[in-house]
């Protein structure tokens, strides 16, 4: 691919260097909630496996790096972060889920 | 098998869809809502609506198949299809993923793989056994 190899947007003045990096992420994929499912699911799988099996502990840790993104991230790509917490939403219940329902077959 | 992993991942989905969709999580960052357009939401809140539960808390005797509990065929029937309806709430899955920005050539053969899983499901619920 070409875009990538385009380094303009790094040396032109003004320009912002996580901005242009994320611009070229969020082009590769469809846009920038794709990129946010892709990351937020690799940050949540990863730190499922580092915890053992257990989802409660990746929840919240998604869900505060979310959190965190929100404010370190430029606010054209702040659906990134968004996506993320969401994931840390969605694990949290079906961490509870797991926990109290999942005891049949 | 243990079949109940793809209902509870589409009932988290739905869930933490409900949440974020019900607290206005997005409006207060001015961005467009990344779940809006979900029906997984829309689908939840017609299923609270159509339980006898009503809003202040009393019973709803004319929710929905109010003739059909009268005697325990009835009952039994009745739970059959909640069993039923409950299961096909997997058949959102395809759309709730697609609506959560993912592709269809990806949405749509994990959404088959969790309805076949489901279905497995309901054969062990109807026939009373635990296939290994």
């Amino acid at each position: 691919m070409m875009w990538i190899l385009q380094l303009g947007c790094y040396g032109s003045p003004g320009s912002d260097l996580l901005t242009c990096s994320l611009d070229a992420l969020a082009a590769a994929v469809a846009g920038p909630t794709i990129f946010g499912l892709i990351a937020g699911g690799v940050l949540l799988t990863s730190f499922y496996l580092a915890s053992n099996g257990g989802l409660a502990t990746p929840a919240v840790l998604t869900a505060l790096t979310g959190g965190l993104l929100i404010s370190a991230l430029p606010s054209a790509y702040q659906g990134i972060a968004q996506v993320i917490i969401f994931l840390g939403l969605a694990a949290a219940v079906m961490a509870g889920l797991g926990k109290y329902v999942d005891q049949t077959p | 098998m243990r079949t109940l992993y793809p209902i509870l991942v589409v009932v988290a989905l739905g869930t933490a869809t409900l949440i974020w969709g019900i607290s206005g999580f997005g409006d207060i960052y001015g961005q467009d809502d990344p779940i809006e357009g979900s029906n997984a939401g829309d689908q939840l809140r017609q299923q609270a609506d159509d339980s006898a539960a009503s809003d202040n808390g009393s019973f709803n005797a004319s929710a929905r198949s109010g003739t059909e509990n009268d005697n325990i065929v009835g009952v039994i029937l009745s739970g059959i299809s909640f069993i039923v309806s409950f299961a096909t709430m997997v058949a959102l899955l395809p759309l709730e993923l697609m609506n959560l920005g993912f592709p269809a050539y990806f949405a749509a053969p994990v959404g088959l793989l969790a309805q076949a899983i489901v279905g497995v499901g309901i054969v062990q619920f109807a026939t009373n056994r635990y296939y290994r």
